[in-house]
Parts: C-alpha cells; structure tokens; sequence
C-alpha cells in the first residue's frame, strides 16, 4: 500500500496547495477593494493554511542540507500554521458570532492557547540539537496547535451547518439565494474537512501511532484534503455550469 | 422612512388588535420567524412582511385568533413600509460577497 497510498497524498496535497493559493489570493485581491475583515482572514487562512504549512512542512521532513534551510521552513511552517488557524477561528467568530460574549471568550482563549503552542514549536526548531528531533510530528507543541485547529474547524462546521439549515427555510419561502445556500453547506463540509485532518493525528497520537507511518491516519488525511479541496473550489471558485446546476 | 425593530412593531401591532396575551403573542411571532429560518434579531422588513404572511396566520390560528390572514395581511403592508435595519454583516450577505 506504501507507494499508492504515497502518490495519492502527494496528488493530494498538491490539489489542495493550488486550490487554496488560487482562492486565498482572489479572496486577499477582494479584500483590498472592500476592506472588510471576513475576505481578509479567510484570504490569509487559505494562502497560509494551504498554500504555505504543506509546502513548508514538506521540506523541513525532506530536505537534508543546507540545515538551516530545514530549521526556517521548521520555523515559517509552525507561524503559518498558527496565524492561518489563528484568523480561521477569527472569521467564524466575527462572521457567524459577532456579538456573543461567549463566542469572544472562546476565541481570546483558543487564540492565547494555539500562541502559546506555536511559539513553544518556533523555539524548538530553532534549539533542538538534531534535525530528527526537529521532524518529529508529535511534538507537545504542534499536538497543542492541532487540538485548537480542531476545536476551531468544529466550530466552524458546527456553525455552518447550522446557518446553512435556516438558509434552507428562507430559500423554501423564496428570501434565500440559492448559490449562497450551497455556498455556506460548502463551508460546512471545508470545516469537516477540517476536523478531520487536524482529529486524525491527535486520534493517532492518543493511541500511540506513529502519525507519519500510520496508514489509516494518512489515508483520513488524504481523503479530508481532497474533499476540502472540492468543497473550496466549488465554493469560491466554481465553474459557471456548477453554478447552473445549483440554481436549476 | 421610520427603521424600527420589525419583531417589535409586529408585536406591538398586533397586540393593539388581538385578543392574546403579550407572552403568547411574542411566542407566536418567534415560532413563525424560526419556521421561516430567522431570528427576531436581525430581520429586516421586507423578510418580516413574508414571515408575516406566509408563516404567522398558522401560529395566530393555533392561539385561537380568528381571522388571522385579514390581521397578517394588514400587518405585513405595514411592517414592509418600515426602512432597513443597519447592523452587524449577515452571514448570508459575507459569503454572497465572498463568491465574487
């Protein structure tokens, strides 16, 4: 199963590196003319969180030499990750829960903890002494990051899926867009995703797996990649017949 | 224009014209605002006027309100002459903008 299952996290993931550069950045374009916050946070989680963390990771785990080309891609892969998850959970708090007190404590908390576990990831790629140490993905710091970019993208498909059951009602009584409709139940399956490819490593990390070896963990991964690459695509950049389909 | 609250005017309104008392009435107009997908908070006007005419004659009549489309007929002109609420960004109106 080794070089299949390889190939098809290699496709994979460079599927999903082209979609969310190309939707981050129309998203970055679209928030210069508007100015406004969602584009923004959404923009740089995309371009970050998919365009920036895999690549980087990538090479900190394939890369040999030079090392200090190793330990920055180490060191950027750890900051994209925090500041991408960082404004994803920004978004949902200030798209779907802008006024709720608690919504607020639980971003101020959620972005405190995943600060705190990127900076302790930051450090240790720059101090570990050898650069197997410094690949080791089941770090206390980058466990940290993913259990708060899992409690983030819960919440955001938990959001979603709920907004996207009221749009439902308004569309039955004709005060609905369509396209939106199936727009934010895209946005629910990306927060899937989401929950799926950040819940597989700490799964694999509780049951004592190896998380880079584990073929059930790669094979969720791979599989909740592609399904937010499709979700985005459709949801951000779709193809005008695409379009079509949800309006008949 | 007048921008008012239209959960209020609606309740105010009918509370001027129905036998019901004002738990009741606000219960009613919340049932037929969550039927329709909406919160009291945040809906504007022209959506109002249709939960008012399409979804809350069946709440009145299950409170025993006779006539309950003459009521909502008359309610809905009247909420729809109301302007537009300013507020917080609605979800739906984000990710309209973020399809580009």
């Amino acid at each position: 199963m080794g070089l299949p299952l390889d190939l098809f996290v290699l496709l994979a993931t460079i599927a999903y590196v082209v979609v969310g550069l190309a939707v981050g950045v129309r998203l970055l374009r679209l928030a210069r003319r508007t100015g406004a916050f969602p584009e923004l946070a959404l923009g740089l989680a995309e371009c970050l969180l998919a365009g920036a963390v895999p690549p980087l990771f990538i090479v900190a785990q394939v890369v040999s030499e030079p090392e200090a080309l190793v330990r920055g891609a180490a060191f950027l892969g750890h900051l994209a990750y925090t500041v991408g998850c960082a404004v994803m959970i920004l978004f949902t708090w200030r798209v779907f829960r802008p006024e709720a007190g608690w919504a607020r404590v639980l971003v101020y908390a959620a972005i405190g903890v995943l600060s705190a576990g990127g900076l302790l990831g930051m450090l240790r790629t720059l101090l570990v002494p050898d650069l197997a140490a410094l690949r080791d993905p089941q770090t206390t710091a980058f466990l940290v990051m993913e259990w708060v970019s899992l409690v983030g993208f819960f919440w955001t498909a938990g959001e979603a899926f709920h907004h996207h059951g009221r749009l439902r009602k308004q569309r039955a009584l004709g005060l609905a867009d369509p396209v939106v409709v199936n727009r934010v139940l895209l946005w629910g399956v990306v927060g899937l995703g989401g929950v799926a490819a950040a819940g597989a490593p700490v799964v694999a990390s509780l049951l004592g797996a190896s998380v880079s070896t584990h073929v059930p963990t790669r094979l969720v991964c791979a599989l909740a990649t592609v399904v937010s690459s499709v979700a985005i695509q459709l949801a951000f950049l779709p193809p005008a017949s695409y379009l079509r389909w949800v309006r008949a | 224009m007048e921008a008012a609250d239209p959960f209020q005017f609606v309740c105010d309104r009918l509370g001027e014209r129905v036998q019901l008392d004002r738990l009741a009435l606000r219960g009613a107009v919340r049932l037929a605002l969550k039927a329709a997908g909406f919160e009291a908070r945040g809906v504007q006007p022209s959506e109002m006027a249709v939960v008012v005419t399409r979804m809350l004659p069946k709440e009145l009549a299950s409170c025993g309100v006779s006539d309950p489309e003459a009521h909502c007929a008359r309610l809905a002109a009247e909420v729809s002459g109301l302007g537009a609420r300013a507020g917080a960004e609605s979800p739906d109106a984000v990710f309209r903008r973020l399809g580009g």
